[in-house]
């Protein structure tokens, strides 16, 4: 069974109390705050699980270290997957440049066929080495955050065990929005628990406060 | 994502939509602060850079907008000289045919340059302000190790003196915002004052008459800028060769105003507002309630924990790490200086 954004949101109207059928105030013209939440919810779901995945084909240019990589259904990119170096059609490593550093001291301005790849910041990658021709490009697929639905959209197709935290979540922002303290507690621990998330264990999180870190560590 | 778009949705969730609790400057306020701290604490940020060595940061813009980011020899955007969009500058030089000297243009310096050559101090390189911690050096197209005064000690006086073509990049310590190769390397178009390093001299008024081609390294400064008509203040490209290439993790933009855009991630934007609505809601106004600002921490605190199981999936294949504690002294001796035309392993 496929949903659709207007069923979500039928929902989790029905769970906070509203009613679905004649709503009293997330009527068709006051609904965008909640479609907004559910969007949210499917965001973060896609998060944590990588459910949400796109194919690409990028192409390399001659002499082009350095590639940006952007989904091409509108959504937010989050990590490869794999990539694929076509024609060839052999799969790309992972690498890092400190390892590449110890393997080739020149590994900064190999020319060549690519055979490795390591990623920079939030959506960019450097071949390695890099092309010094046109004419070959990659396939890949990247780990994705879905664009936001609109109402009438059929949702991404998760698995129906998702289906629950993600409306936990909407809900429970809705009951935030109306102080409804208890309930919205409810619902966001049993989004936590559907998710896998403990809050109580964030507090190992280590606060970055060193200026340099040494090569290689 | 527009500031203005996240204040509008933190507003309905504290129920201030009519601003009569919160002005919009503070909400500002609290979101920069906000996303400072969880880019420092996240660091998900990382771009690579090229710094000219000596230390001039030659900075392209084309637009009025783009001045602000002069002073940061990171973000400077070349996408006009091209038909390709470039997000770095240092790509425009891996794109073959293209010219990276800009007719007409002018020679934008940094305003600590002013300061540093007006006062004849000892020149070093400034990490950008944006600068958390470094992952990667290269000086030339080849790494470079990183050292610490404390690597150097007693016995590395003559690091002051010493010239050579293999340079470490030498950072006085942790918290320091500066640094410079050691031993130094030679540069073209300095012109040393009294024997000790990293003093020049530089052009005084107007330097349109430079020629990035031949005075490459001169240090030079402008109290002015000069804008040309068509191009903006603009300049020289700097190369990674005979340059500093490093990869580092940064802190975004600073916010001021709700027209500013967010460069986070949309994802990343839920978790700081949470944040921001958990500071707001333990503040002196009718608003106060704790048990709100706790539920809203919480989120934002599980926010963080994604984002570094977020940072785990996507560099699982940087996984690499030197465990050995004495490594980092001995690796310049481990690593062999090959010839360009060495056979690698993948070839």
């Amino acid at each position: 069974m496929s949903y659709t954004l207007e069923d979500i949101k039928l929902m989790v109207m029905d769970i906070v109390g509203e009613d679905s059928a004649a709503p009293t105030y997330w009527d068709s013209s006051n609904d965008s705050e909640l479609v907004e939440w559910i969007n949210d919810a499917f965001e973060q779901v896609c998060l944590v699980t990588g459910q949400y995945v796109e194919e690409f084909t990028l192409p390399l240019f001659a002499n082009r270290a350095w590639y940006q990589i952007e989904p091409g259904k509108g959504g937010q990119f989050l990590w490869v997957k794999y990539l694929r170096l076509l024609p060839e059609g052999y799969e790309l490593g992972g690498a890092d440049p400190n390892k590449l550093a110890r393997e080739d001291y020149n590994w900064m301005t190999r020319t060549g066929t690519p055979r490795a790849f390591f990623p920079l910041g939030i959506n960019s990658i450097r071949l390695v080495p890099y092309p010094s021709t046109n004419g070959q490009s990659l396939e890949g697929s990247c780990v994705c955050l879905p664009p936001s639905f609109s109402l009438n959209d059929t949702v991404i197709d998760l698995d129906k065990s998702l289906i629950r935290p993600v409306l936990d979540y909407a809900a429970g922002m809705a009951l935030i929005s109306m102080r409804r303290l208890d309930k919205a507690l409810e619902f966001f621990r049993s989004y936590s628990i559907g998710l896998g998330l403990d809050t109580r264990k964030t507090a190992t999180l280590t606060y970055k406060s060193t200026k340099l870190r040494e090569l290689g560590q | 994502m527009l500031l203005s778009t996240s204040l509008d949705r933190i507003r309905v969730l504290v129920r201030d939509t009519n601003s009569s609790i919160f002005t919009d400057d503070f909400l500002i306020r609290t979101w920069d602060e906000v996303q400072m701290q969880v880019a420092l604490r996240t660091a998900i940020f990382e771009r690579v850079i090229n710094l000219s060595v000596p230390a001039v940061s030659y900075a392209t813009y084309t637009h009025q907008w783009e001045e602000d980011y002069i002073a940061r020899p990171a973000t400077a955007i070349y996408n006009f000289i091209s038909t390709y969009t470039y997000t770095q500058h240092w790509e425009v030089m891996f794109d073959s045919g293209v010219d990276e000297d800009i007719t007409g243009g002018v020679t934008g310096t940094q305003n600590w340059e002013v300061l540093y050559a007006s006062l004849q101090n000892r020149l070093r390189h400034y990490f950008p302000d944006d600068y958390i911690e470094m992952t990667y050096a290269a000086y030339d197209n080849r790494p470079l190790e990183c050292i610490y005064r404390e690597d150097v000690g007693n016995v590395g006086q003559s690091f002051k003196t010493l010239s050579g073509t293999k340079p470490s990049l030498y950072v006085e310590d942790k918290e320091s915002n500066t640094f410079f190769l050691y031993p130094r390397v030679e540069v073209n178009g300095i012109t040393e004052v009294s024997g000790e390093y990293g003093e020049v001299v530089y052009a005084e008024g107007s330097n349109d008459s430079l020629n990035p081609s031949t005075d490459y390294g001169v240090i030079v400064f402008s109290l002015a800028e000069d804008m040309d008509s068509n191009y903006g203040v603009v300049i020289r490209v700097q190369v990674p060769e005979d340059a500093l290439q490093i990869i580092y993790r940064y802190t975004p933009n600073h916010l001021t105003a709700s027209t500013d855009t967010i460069e986070w991630p949309k994802w990343v934007v839920k978790f700081m507002e949470c944040r921001v609505i958990s500071r707001l809601l333990v503040m002196e106004t009718d608003l106060f309630n704790k048990d709100f600002a706790q539920l809203f921490h919480n989120l934002y605190e599980a926010g963080l924990k994604i984002i570094e199981r977020y940072k785990s999936k996507q560099n699982s294949v940087r996984r690499y790490k030197m465990d050995s504690s004495g490594a980092m002294a001995k690796r310049s001796k481990k690593l062999a200086d090959l010839p360009s035309h060495y056979e690698s392993y993948w070839r």
